[in-house]
């Protein structure tokens, strides 16, 4: 059976047809492809009046992939580069003094770019922080002391690290294989868009980390907390607020 | 690859996650007992668990919730520290 075809719009609110520039028009097309993903199931379908608004179609077989991949991504557990999607197409907004929206095929808005109507915050840093940071190690080398290390988090960013010799020699027995989580300082800044990010990283020590699911790790906690002396209590919860407030 | 989640715990949802029949915590506002505590937590850790999510924990939390932990401290702490679902965060 065929299906029809899905329809997202991309609103694009101070620009019409008639007055956004083809260049910046394949720049947010670009961007809206990205947030959509399933690039083989997406298509250009035409733009519409009003505000400029790009319409894409999207086939009906991969309609429910795209609006997972979409609602994910407004609750900011989407793609990274879904996720990276919204923020470049919020920024251009921003830029071109608009705003924006992203509309599913049933006209909820599943994602707004505030653009223009953003607070705008100062740059601040970079900064060192202590902190920890988990992943594989995927590439430790180099000539210098430190050296740089790479490490892949689950989402698959790569992290830039540096370490010391020793600690590398040690990082590299885990090459490409056990998850690892390094104790360090890193070097963050904050964007205009209120974001922090971390630039570097210091390896100054690391463990190795186990890998049990969420569930294995609480049904054991679970079994260890029947010998906490909050077990044994009538009621830990008052307990606990009094430890908070006297 | 979906991103993981990160959600903060508190000792409170401990407590909650971890030991059945604990009663109801206070809502902040209402200052009525939340209704389904239990209910409540399994879903969280149902939804966490899908997502592949990582559990934080505040310093501040992590020593509230050791203040009682009797000897269960000692693996409390090894779970919570070597398994890559559960990180300790400054506050």
């Amino acid at each position: 059976m065929n299906l029809k075809p899905r329809e997202y719009r991309f609103s694009l609110d101070g620009f019409t047809p008639q007055n956004i520039p083809m260049a910046r028009l394949a720049e947010y097309m670009q961007q809206f492809a990205a947030l959509l993903g399933h690039r083989s199931s997406v298509h250009f379908s035409r733009l519409d009046d009003g505000s400029a608004v790009l319409v894409s179609e999207v086939e009906a077989q991969d309609d429910p992939k795209v609006r997972e991949r979409a609602q994910k991504t407004r609750k900011h557990i989407g793609p990274r580069d879904a996720q990276d999607a919204v923020v470049i197409s919020d920024d251009m907004l921003r830029r071109d003094n608009s705003v924006g929206l992203v509309i599913e095929p049933d006209g909820a808005t599943v994602i707004e770019f505030p653009g223009r109507l953003k607070k705008q915050f100062e740059m601040i840093g970079p900064i060192s922080e202590p902190g920890t940071l988990d992943g594989v190690p995927i590439a430790i080398g180099g000539q210098n002391d430190p050296v740089p290390v790479h490490l892949e988090d689950l989402d698959g960013t790569v992290h830039f690290c540096e370490a010391k010799r020793e600690v590398a020699r040690g990082l590299s027995k885990y090459l490409f294989d056990d998850p690892i989580r390094a104790v360090g300082t890193g070097r963050w800044v904050c964007d205009t868009n209120g974001i922090w990010s971390m630039k570097s990283f210091r390896i100054h020590d690391f463990a190795v980390l186990k890998e049990g699911s969420l569930d294995e790790v609480i049904g054991r906690l679970r079994e260890a907390h029947k010998k906490s002396d909050w077990a044994t209590m009538d009621d830990p919860l008052r307990e606990l607020e009094t430890i908070r407030n006297g | 690859m979906a991103g993981s989640r990160k959600v903060g715990f508190d000792a409170g949802i401990l407590i909650l996650i971890l030991q059945d029949g604990v009663g109801a915590p206070v809502h902040p506002e209402t200052k009525q007992p939340i209704t389904r505590p239990k209910d409540r937590v399994d879903y969280l850790q149902e939804c966490l668990s899908d997502e592949k999510s990582k559990v934080l924990i505040p310093t501040p939390a992590l020593s509230e919730f050791l203040v009682n932990a009797g000897s269960a401290l000692e693996k409390y702490v090894d779970d919570i520290s070597n398994e890559a679902s559960f990180v300790v965060v400054a506050f």
